[in-house]
């Protein structure tokens, strides 16, 4: 009976996957001149780790190229050779093919193996032609074969007082290998135990394929408690130099003969571990969390149980209206059970809400490749400044930023930041500065994408919008308008299209996918100084406050975040412009005004008796002329591409109560219409 | 090669077919299309969409299009009764309901019987039928309703997503 190994495909993939964006973030800092054994060992383990489920399950090719790949990372981290940038290219390049390699696989794509054997070519160069003295021979002993090691572990007193716990560490060693403990009682008090203190010693024998400084590693937070011997070992690891300072000594205890060495041998870990404490790998600290805390759960069983706990809200406010028409002595007990029903339900939208939220750094994390490869492309120096990476927002949403930020991000890259000579000439500093920054306001996030460099420059974006007829020759063209018009479709300012950007896409794009998530889009700049875009999003595309409102027989929904104010016009606030429409005064300002059922072809009630809602979006006003306003409701949105198609001015759908569908309006295409009069009616 | 030929075969063997009545004509669908079928009940309607989309309803939480044959067809009266029925289609990888005056059969149609359709006037493209075939002396309209629905025509599907 043989085991089907297309059940473990899924998590070998996404496992993989993340362990090479780890792998690639690694080498960005290996290339930023960072050479600890823990960042070497890190990049090692993760191919390691691909290379080996890549053979086991079924995919030799990635096994055999993984494997390669694995040597030279041994190499490297033995300091066989040296990671100079070229080093860096070949080795990111390899990370690039083996996730293109897994993508193919994943998609049931025949393996590419010219590509394997280009880079294989490569990868030996540098094993040989790089040839140099080994720098630290000491790095890291080999695990030759199963070592088995004595070690005498004996805890200070006042062990348990940092908040240590002996079961862990001793659970760490057992996985990795086989384990036999034995205490020493001998230090017990006959009389006046305390139990906060630790009397116990152990001897632990441990038979293990792993390296004498992985043991050692374990023991790394409490060495300065504790006195830690080591004995034995592989026959590999017994042969090393174990001299050098850069070495945990074998005894890592605080010896009281050995004060010194071990104090700031124990300072220096705690620093190496912090630094790398932001990391999600697991690899350094083995008292962290183990990585089956963490789930991989498919995308669309979130989805049906995002779907499952929105028709529970939606069957709750039918229950709550069946109640309603029961008699009062009936409903008492009811009510009470149905609040309580309520409360939970909440409980519950918040929790699964809670599930589909991820960090920005998921968005955030290619950026610093991108920036280095298009600094690379075009000889511009730019440092990358990440803040706010840890703020959370909907899967979903941070799916859909990826592809306006990489825009905005090479934008920057290719219009705004100048060459460093330019910038010497103008007085900056050589390197220019890009930052991403997020951070929540409100209900919403905020995301910045700003440069440093040359600014947009209002005369050139006047000259293209006169060549696009977007203004006339003679029309002035003001710092608002010219940072609108650079969002209108085939406007660039680049004097030639060129590999970094100039795709054929430009800030229109990035607008209307911004506006796809009901977000809003803003530039401030100032020339000579620089750009910020700033992205204003929802949280969440799952659930919107939303306003009622209502159009012959048919309601609508209004997203309340675009709701300005709603007033019944007064006689003579109304009036018509020729071909511009309706035009609404309101304190002196004049909107443009919509009616709802002449846009949706329904039967609505006349200027006069309806109620203008005042909505916003991208900056710009409108009045929406409506028939009545049915009252406030949070919604669950829902598609309608999922088996439809985007409709104009529309956003979404929801159901209510009743079970009715209703749809949602989606304000910036409707503030857009107004704009550009082709759309309307 | 070898799902030309499967498919090949499966029609020497017969596929079943559901069988439904537009106007005074039986048309025929791949009854694997089929998901279910329904009474017909309001759907909200979508502005500015062709009249043959009656626009969405709520089915168990999806939002599900609702488009009439019988507009597409061009049929003279379309009655909304209690014999009027929505065909739930599961057509690539979306759920589309059609209204249709009644549903009649499932039934075999074995693939010798199916003959290439003549050129029709009226509403229905020729390049949507599989053919023709008669079943115990009735005519048969056999509908490639996955082209169909997914075709330009009908602008059910984006045309990005139709490209996919």
């Amino acid at each position: 009976m043989s085991i089907d190994l297309r059940q473990f495909h899924a998590s070998f993939f996404s496992e993989s996957l993340e362990g090479l964006d780890a792998t690639e973030a690694n080498l960005l800092r290996l290339e930023g001149g960072e050479r600890s054994p823990e960042l070497l060992n890190a990049i090692f383990r993760a191919i390691h780790s691909i290379k080996g489920a890549a053979g086991s399950l079924g995919f030799p090719q990635i096994g055999r190229f993984t494997h390669e790949f694995e040597n030279v990372l041994d190499d490297l981290r033995k300091g066989r050779f040296e990671a100079d940038p070229e080093a860096v290219d070949i080795m990111l390049a390899c990370v690039d093919h083996v996730r293109y390699s897994l993508r193919a696989a994943q998609q049931e794509k025949p393996h590419d193996p010219g590509k394997d054997d280009a880079l294989l070519g490569r990868l030996a160069e540098l094993r040989n032609g790089h040839g140099k003295e080994p720098e630290r021979e000491n790095a890291t002993p080999e695990a030759g074969g199963a070592g088995r090691y004595r070690i005498r572990f004996r805890p200070a007193p006042g062990f348990f007082a940092s908040g240590n716990d002996v079961v862990k560490l001793f659970r760490v060693l057992d996985g990795m290998g086989t384990l036999a403990a034995k205490a020493d009682l001998s230090a017990l008090p006959e009389e006046g135990f305390d139990p906060e203190k630790c009397y116990l010693a152990w001897a632990l024998d441990l038979e293990t394929e792993r390296a004498r400084e992985e043991i050692a590693d374990v023991f790394g937070w409490v060495e300065d408690d504790c006195e830690l011997e080591i004995e034995g070992g592989g026959p590999a690891a017994a042969s090393k130099d174990r001299s050098a300072p850069a070495l945990p000594p074998a005894s890592a205890g605080a010896a009281p003969a050995a004060p010194q060495a071990p104090e700031r041998r124990g300072g220096d870990r705690r620093k190496a571990d912090r630094r790398t404490g932001s990391r999600r790998s697991d690899d350094f600290d083995p008292l962290l969390q183990p990585r089956s805390d963490l789930l991989h759960v498919g995308r669309a069983k979130l989805d049906g149980l995002m779907n499952a706990v929105g028709e529970l809200v939606i069957t709750k406010t039918i229950l709550k209206q069946i109640l309603s028409q029961l008699p009062a002595d009936a409903s008492g007990r009811f009510d009470e059970a149905l609040q309580e029903l309520e409360h939970r339900a909440r409980e519950l939208q918040d929790s699964v809400m809670s599930i589909r939220m991820q960090p920005m750094s998921f968005a955030f994390g290619r950026f610093p490749r991108l920036v280095r490869d298009l600094c690379q492309a075009s000889g511009k120096l730019v440092q990358l400044r990440v803040s706010g990476e840890a703020s959370e927002l909907d899967s979903t949403v941070i799916e859909k930023l990826v592809d306006p930020l990489t825009h905005l991000v090479r934008n920057a890259l290719d219009h705004g930041i100048e060459p460093p000579a330019e910038r010497v000439a103008a007085g900056k500093m050589e390197t220019a500065t890009l930052s991403l920054h997020a951070e929540h306001r409100g209900g919403n996030i905020e995301i910045v994408v700003a440069d440093d460099g040359r600014g947009i420059n209002r005369e050139r974006v006047r000259a293209k919008a006169v060549e696009l007829g977007l203004v006339g020759p003679q029309d002035p063209v003001g710092e608002e308008q010219a940072h609108d018009l650079i969002f209108s479709p085939g406007f660039s300012t680049a004097e030639r299209l060129n590999e970094l950007s100039g795709r054929g896409v430009g800030l229109d794009v990035v607008r209307k996918n911004v506006s796809a998530l009901n977000g809003t889009i803003k530039v401030e700049s100032e020339p000579g100084r620089g750009t910020r875009f700033v992205i204003r999003l929802p949280l969440t595309l799952a659930i919107v406050d939303g306003m009622r409102v209502a159009v012959a027989d048919e309601s609508y929904i209004l997203p309340l975040a675009s709701i300005v104010e709603c007033v019944r016009p007064g006689a003579g606030a109304v009036r018509s412009i020729a071909q511009h429409g309706d035009v609404l005064e309101i304190r002196g300002e004049y909107l443009p005004l919509v009616s709802l059922g002449k846009l949706f072809g329904a039967p609505a009630a006349g200027p006069d008796r309806g109620i203008a809602v005042v909505l916003e979006a991208d900056g710009e006003r409108m009045a929406l002329l409506v028939d009545a306003l049915l009252g406030q409701e949070q919604v669950v949105i829902k598609t309608l591409e999922a088996n439809y198609r985007k409709i104009p001015c529309v956003a979404g759908a929801t159901i209510l109560g009743e079970g009715r569908v209703v749809l949602i309006l989606d304000v910036g295409a409707l503030v857009r219409s107004v704009e550009s009069p082709q759309y309307q009616n | 090669m070898q799902t030309l030929q499967a498919a090949g075969e499966a029609a020497q063997a017969g596929r079943e077919y559901l069988s439904f009545v537009l106007g005074d004509a039986q048309y025929c669908i791949d009854i694997l299309k089929v998901q279910e079928i329904r009474t017909y009940e309001q759907p909200t309607r979508i502005a500015n969409t062709p009249a043959f989309i009656k626009g969405v309803i709520n089915l168990r939480g999806n939002i599900v299009p609702i488009v009439d044959l019988r507009v597409k067809f061009g049929l003279a009266e379309s009655r909304y009764d209690s014999q009027t029925v929505v065909i739930v289609l599961n057509i690539a990888r979306r759920t589309i309901g059609v209204v249709v005056d009644g549903v009649s059969d499932v039934m075999s149609v074995p693939a010798s019987e199916i003959k290439p359709p003549p050129e029709l006037s009226g509403g229905l493209d020729t390049k949507y039928l599989q053919g023709l075939a008669t079943v115990n002396g009735q005519m048969l309209i056999l509908i490639d309703i996955e082209k169909l629905m997914t075709s330009r025509d009908m602008a059910i599907v984006d045309e990005a997503a139709a490209a996919e």
